[in-house]
């Protein structure tokens, strides 16, 4: 009786199973579609078209991550939480996604040190502009930066909250009299706390003991009016042990006299953790000195200056060391307009032990030129490429190693007097004196402008005329100019789009970029020069030097602006894909570090899970089930989730023109095929056999009577998942047949006995080949053959699915060469029935729950009885209890494999009864109901270990299932 | 509700926005956002038109009350007075001043309210810069031969 019953009902539920199991699948595809959509739209937002606020952040930032969590939840309902380790890979990247939209209170999420290569201009609010520009130039550019690490500010207020310290400080917001001294003292006796120390000393370690580095001050709050030029201390040449005490000087130098009296000029507050250092490696500097990207003097745009000294520049930046000055032109190829000079006699050098020193210039050297004309042409190139990038004039420090390399060692904004601030009744004039070659075609993908002669790209991806500072224009946006854009003017396309590789990839090097232009290939013709203005979407002809100087001089860089720069340290979590192919190593959930990962993770897993309806138990008398009418001896049956069949007749029958599952219509064209299906081969009575002959088990039909030989096939409109036999040959197939190509996939197994294990692998390998051959992923075990495609657009997929429904139909025909080895059909015989034992024994006999203890509690006592009528029905012994105090009393006397609780009840609460089991027993496992899950809760209780949650309202049969599943597990730890 | 705005270059090359520009166009940004301020003063001004920019609502009140502008954008939202009574202020004081709205948190009652409270337009954030540009422009080159026989 009680086998009867265990069978009665679920029927009716399983396709109510299913059918949710699809919407949330449905569910997961379209929040999948919309976290792509938002992180393209964030993505292109870089590009300074849009206009937006702080207060789109955040709306963006819940948006992505309610959409996320979506995605992470809906692939826990399609995979039976499967995946639990994907909710603290979400909860991690959230944290840090949150965390970089607030950087003053959470420090941008950075830890205490970071590698300069980690680094660019969005962490300036953790690691001051200085570190946050010179890491730009190193990781973006690509420049000759010195390597190393920043000490973040963070770990600056670590030392400023020590007691002793932040004592001092009081003092000196108090206006005590010798306050700063004494703090500035403080802070260097100061204990610094051990995680800081080891996180520095960890830094240094990848460096080699003998190396020296650079202390450099990076004061957070500079901005583009202020710079705190000289303020700080900067200590060079410090060996690797002395790097410590260098950074708590640099970190008291905040409060150095003049640094205070600096902030009191410009009515700023007494500082607090506003300080990060930098600890770059020293560079043996032959010599050194400074750029401007456009003489200060005069603000004119043609020319640049150059000053140079041999040996160290520090003297030269501090305005006491003699130099070499020249000008040059701002323009290819940089010639020397003007030189100045100077007779160096003494050179700043290393000193030999720590710091620096005098040394007068070997006479031999005096009098020939500091810097050859060669670098300066370089250094010049430099220069525009960091202001193009920065998008205003720059002010750069910079130094030639002992290889003549050119090195880096600060770029920051020009500044300029306001007689060189442009006035916007010069363009009108200046435009208007050159024709418009284009204008309002197309869209803007990066905001900006530029100038140069037009580089046309050809299509065979060969760039050989291209030079740095061309306006690339090309008919398609194709990656394969990645390379080539870092160093562009700008970019105009034919084609493409503002969400397209190539845009992102100009945003990323702030290239002006006009995409979709449909013909600038032939308006502008290749060598000509043009001016591209992304700002109002225009290209000129020629080259409007007013638009270029008044961008240049009058636009504050909206690539810096806190809020540009709070979107790219979010999109740093949210955009970046590491996990690209699933099989791979690391496609692994734990490994999801961004957004993208986790939503690409649960896509391809849902896939999967989709096609695995292990637990499911369906048979082809559903009320729903309708037999399909063929011509070929193929009993199937097929269940409609929606859309799947023609709502014309209500018979039990239905002829293959009602069809209107796209995939199971396409699949039947290729198993009709002409020829395909010719001959019968012998039936033999596998009865039961369908209760998974695989692996991961396809479909388990419950029962033992003329249903069983039927076969299966799950239809909605776009997708099919069958379960066929056809011989001995048991094939699956789970396809979509999605909107966009990401979304459609095809899943083929195939599993066939009949032959020796030799033949049998034999002709695994030749479906393998075939399935490859038509560009599946295989894999192949013995006898089971697995293939996958997926994201192959719509018409690949039909037509790739068509093949499978020939391969069905052919595979088939391969045994007939076998029919009439019996030997082969006893073996294939005993596998297969083997298989089903292994299987089969806990769907079918009630005997495993005999000895199942259950405790459930709920402070409503209907519940409890409700539940208790139900498992004791399914042979579960069951106690209740609707006091929490008292279950947990009782928890510590008997034990229960399985404790199903309410999470709120009056007195101790779910999650306190889950902290108690785990506290005494750990084998014992935890289901939580629950009316709502707040996200808190699901956390704790994950963290925790509860072994699942379930919803209300739920259907009985999922509880028995989920706590038949914890039994296991249960015993399986016990 | 946005009138459609099409190439706004004529055949000539000239930009529809400047050809009847007589005087400067005069426009005052209201955002609390300072980066609203920034990117639209830089936008417009870029654009040939006169910009006055405020982060402080009570401040471009008070500049109100004694100067005139020819159009006013501003937010809704924001630290002390709101859009809405910039909007009414500005329609009382000066009935010929155009206004456009800006809000992040647009609701089709707010665009109706606003709508109905005399703003020329009304554009949820985030918006293209190019739109709004493009909107302004519109209304300067509308402004020219009107603007004799406006109020006052």
């Amino acid at each position: 009786v009680r086998f009867a019953e265990l069978f009665a009902r679920p029927r009716q539920d399983a396709v109510e199973t299913l059918r949710t199991r699809f919407a949330k699948f449905r569910h997961l595809l379209e929040t999948n579609d919309r976290v792509l959509r938002l992180i393209a739209a964030a993505d292109e937002s870089l590009g300074g078209e849009y206009l937006f606020d702080a207060q789109y952040l955040n709306t963006l930032e819940s948006e992505l991550s309610e959409a996320v969590m979506a995605v992470v939840y809906d692939l826990a309902e399609v995979s039976g939480n499967r995946y639990p380790g994907l909710m603290s890979a979400f909860e991690r990247v959230r944290t840090a996604v949150q965390a970089s939209l607030e950087p003053r209170r959470a420090g941008c999420g950075l830890p205490w040190t970071v590698a300069i290569d980690e680094l660019g201009t969005e962490f300036a609010e953790a690691v001051g502009e200085k570190m946050a520009r010179l890491a730009e130039l190193r990781r973006r550019l690509g420049l000759c930066v010195p390597d190393g690490f920043v000490i973040t500010a963070r770990a600056c207020g670590q030392v400023l909250a020590n007691p002793s310290v932040a004592l001092e400080l009081d003092r000196l917001r108090q206006g005590r009299p010798d306050a700063a001294r004494r703090l500035r003292e403080a802070i260097q006796s100061t204990n610094v706390p051990t995680e800081v120390v080891s996180a520095i000393k960890a830094a240094l370690s990848s460096h080699r003991r003998s190396a020296r580095f650079a202390v450099r001050s990076s004061a957070l709050g500079e901005d583009g009016t202020l710079s705190y030029a000289g303020q700080h201390t900067t200590l060079l040449n410090v060996p690797r042990d002395r790097v410590l005490p260098a950074w708590l000087e640099v970190v008291a130098s905040l409060f150095s006299k003049r640094a205070l009296e600096y902030r009191a000029q410009h009515r700023l507050p007494i500082p607090g953790a506003d300080m990060a250092a930098g600890c770059l490696l020293m560079v043996p500097a032959v010599c050194s000195g400074v750029i401007y990207s456009l003489d200060p003097g005069t603000g004119e745009t043609g020319a640049l200056v150059v000053s140079a000294t041999r040996g160290l520049g520090a003297p030269l930046v501090a305005g006491v060391g003699v130099a070499d000055t020249f000008r040059l032109s701002r323009a290819v190829p940089h010639r020397v307009l003007s030189r100045q000079p100077g007779d160096q006699q003494q050179m700043c050098v290393p000193a030999a032990n720590e710091g620096v020193t005098s040394a007068p210039v070997p006479p031999e050297q005096r009098g020939s030129p500091v810097v050859p004309d060669e670098t300066l042409a370089e250094l010049a190139a430099t220069a525009i490429r960091v202001e193009r990038h920065m998008r205003c004039p720059q002010d750069i420090e910079w130094a030639l190693d002992l290889t003549g390399t050119i090195v880096l060692l600060q770029a920051r904004p020009l500044r300029l007097g306001p007689q060189a601030r442009p006035h916007a009744d010069a363009l009108r004039s200046a435009r208007s004196g050159h024709p418009i070659l284009l204008s309002g075609q197309g869209d803007v993908a990066c905001r900006g402008v530029g100038a140069g002669p037009v580089f046309v790209a050809g299509e065979d991806d060969s760039h050989g005329d291209y030079v740095p500072g061309d306006v690339i224009v090309s008919r398609l946006a194709r990656p394969s100019l990645s390379a080539l854009v870092a160093t562009a003017s700008a970019l105009v396309c034919d084609a493409g789009s503002v969400t397209g590789h190539l845009a992102t990839v100009a945003r990323e090097y702030r290239v002006p970029t006009i995409v979709g232009t449909r013909d600038a290939t032939r308006l502008l013709p290749a060598g000509i020069a043009v001016t591209v203005d992304a700002d109002e979407n225009t290209v000129y002809e020629g080259t409007v030097e007013e638009l270029l100087h008044y961008q240049l001089l009058r636009h504050r860089p909206y690539q810096e602006t806190r809020e540009f720069r709070a979107l790219r340290r979010m999109l740093r979590h949210v955009a970046p894909l590491h996990l690209r192919q699933p099989g791979a190593r690391g496609f692994d959930a734990t490994q999801c570090r961004t957004y993208h990962d986790i939503i690409r993770f649960a896509h391809e897993r849902a896939l999967v899970e989709l096609g695995r309806l292990d637990g499911i138990k369906l048979d082809g008398r559903h009320s729903s089930a309708r037999t399909l009418d063929l011509d070929i001896p193929l009993d199937l049956v097929v269940i409609d989730l929606g859309g799947g069949l023609s709502a014309t007749g209500h018979g039990r029958t239905v002829t293959v023109s009602q069809v209107t599952s796209r995939p199971l219509a396409v699949l039947l064209e290729g198993l009709l095929t002409p020829g395909v299906w010719s001959t019968n081969p012998a039936e033999m009575d596998l009865e039961g056999f369908m209760a998974s002959a695989t692996r991961a088990g396809p479909l388990t039909v419950a029962g033992a009577d003329s249903a069983v030989r039927r076969n299966v096939a799950i239809v909605a409109a776009d997708y099919l998942n069958l379960n066929l036999r056809v011989g001995y040959h048991f094939n699956v197939v789970d396809c979509c047949l999605g909107k966009n190509p990401e979304d459609s996939h095809i899943f083929f197994r195939f599993i066939g006995g009949v032959t020796d294990s030799a033949r049998r692998a034999r002709r695994a390998r030749l479906l393998a080949a075939i399935l490859g051959h038509h560009g599946f992923r295989t894999e192949v075990h013995g006898e089971l053959v697995i293939a996958r495609l997926q994201g192959a657009p719509a018409g690949l997929c039909e037509d790739r699915l068509r093949m499978v429904g020939r391969l069905v139909g052919f595979s088939r025909q391969l045994d007939i060469v076998l029919r009439d080895e019996d030997t082969v059909d006893r073996l294939a015989a005993s596998f297969l029935l083997g298989e089903y034992g292994t299987q089969g024994t806990h769907a079918r006999s009630g005997k495993m729950q005999t000895d199942l203890d259950v405790m459930v509690l709920d402070d409503e006592s209907t519940v409890c009885e409700r539940l208790k009528e139900f498992l004791e029905k399914s042979g579960m012994r069951v106690e209740t209890f609707v006091d929490s105090h008292a279950a947990v009393e009782r928890l510590s006397h008997k034990r229960f494999q399985v404790v199903v609780t309410d999470l709120k009840m009056a007195g101790p609460t779910g999650l306190d009864v889950l902290l108690a089991v785990r506290n005494q027993n750990l084998s014992t496992q935890v289901i939580i109901i629950t009316g709502y899950r707040t996200f808190e809760a699901a956390r704790t209780a994950e963290y925790v270990g509860a072994y699942a949650f379930l919803d209300k309202p739920f259907r009985l049969e999922a509880l028995r299932d989920l706590v038949k599943k914890a039994a296991k597990r249960a015993q399986k730890q016990a | 509700v946005a009138a459609p705005v099409g190439v706004w270059a004529d055949p000539e090359g000239h930009r529809v926005g400047e050809a009847h520009m007589k005087r400067p166009f005069r426009v005052m940004i209201v955002d609390d956002e300072q980066i609203v301020c920034d990117r639209l003063s830089f936008e417009l001004e870029r654009a040939g038109l006169e910009v006055e920019a405020h982060v402080d609502s009570a401040r471009a009140l008070e500049r109100l009350a004694s100067e005139t502008f020819d159009l006013v954008i501003t937010d809704i939202k924001m630290r002390g007075p709101d859009g809405i009574e910039v909007m009414r202020f500005v329609k009382e004081n000066h009935p010929a001043t155009r206004v456009v709205v800006i809000t992040g948190f647009a609701t089709v009652e707010t665009a109706k309210e606003v709508l109905k409270g005399g703003a020329v337009d009304f554009i949820p954030k985030p918006f293209k810069m190019s739109q709004l540009r493009e909107l302004v422009l519109r209304l300067a080159s509308e402004k020219g031969p009107r603007s004799g026989s406006e109020g006052p």
